[in-house]
């Protein structure tokens, strides 16, 4: 470019354009390594329950197994089951909700999304309604005329025994 | 649903329900569940209803509420 200065044949002529003018910045590794704290978003369809917030780590139930995301996870995507989501938001704050099923995201920038349709803090089940919901699934499985009805019934019965294990836990 | 697909499949997914529909009806067990007062909020947003609008002469006539689920 220096020679173009040079031999240049009128001193406004511009210097001409090479494909590294048309090219993004290169990516940069960045040389913090990973973040120290992983950033949560923890959307329902009704509720922001969290959103952009620093956790240490979040413990998701997914139909492949539990998993914890600490941040620098490598990128998932997984399916989860009825169960329990635990949230810890530092050395001592710990929150459980319960998630009726969703999607959870791990992003590589130490991101994670879950989304569900129902998510409810598990202090907030009633213990007496889990038991009733389930003696009454358990009895429309019996019941079932046709597979839909069954697998519906099934449905019921496995989200209440997933109420009742996280009440048990608690 | 190919064999292979069918034999890993969910039950749910063999008896011919779609994800949104589990995931409703996972939703709708959870929601029967809850301690008050936070089941009635609850019962609440399961609620849906249709709104009508007619416009005559580009203009917005009074709004009806012409359905709501579950009856």
């Amino acid at each position: 470019m220096e020679k173009f200065d040079v031999a240049k044949t009128s001193p406004t002529m511009d210097r001409p354009s090479t494909p590294t003018t048309f090219a993004s910045a290169p990516v940069e590794e960045s040389a913090k390594g990973t973040a120290d704290k992983l950033k949560l978003n923890f959307y329902l369809p009704h509720e922001v329950a969290h959103d952009e917030e620093e956790v240490d780590m979040v413990l998701v139930p997914a139909t492949t197994g539990d998993f914890g995301i600490l941040p620098g996870h490598v990128p998932t995507v997984s399916q989860l089951r009825p169960g329990v989501v635990s949230v810890h938001l530092n050395d001592k704050d710990v929150k459980k909700y319960f998630v009726s099923s969703g999607f959870a995201f791990v992003h590589a920038d130490s991101t994670a999304d879950i989304c569900a349709i129902e998510a409810v803090p598990v202090e907030q089940l009633d213990g007496d309604a889990v038991r009733k919901g389930l003696a009454e699934h358990q009895a429309k499985f019996t019941n079932a005329k046709d597979d839909f009805e069954k697998a519906n019934a099934q449905i019921g019965i496995d989200v209440c025994n997933a109420m009742v294990a996280a009440l048990d836990a608690k | 649903m190919s064999a292979a697909a069918k034999n890993s499949a969910a039950y749910w997914r063999i008896a011919g329900m779609s994800y949104l529909k589990y995931a409703n009806a996972c939703g709708e067990v959870v929601r029967q569940s809850l301690k008050e007062p936070f089941l009635t909020q609850a019962k609440a947003r399961e609620t849906v209803y249709y709104k009508m609008t007619k416009y005559a002469e580009g203009k917005a006539g009074q709004s009806v509420i012409t359905e709501v689920l579950p009856k």
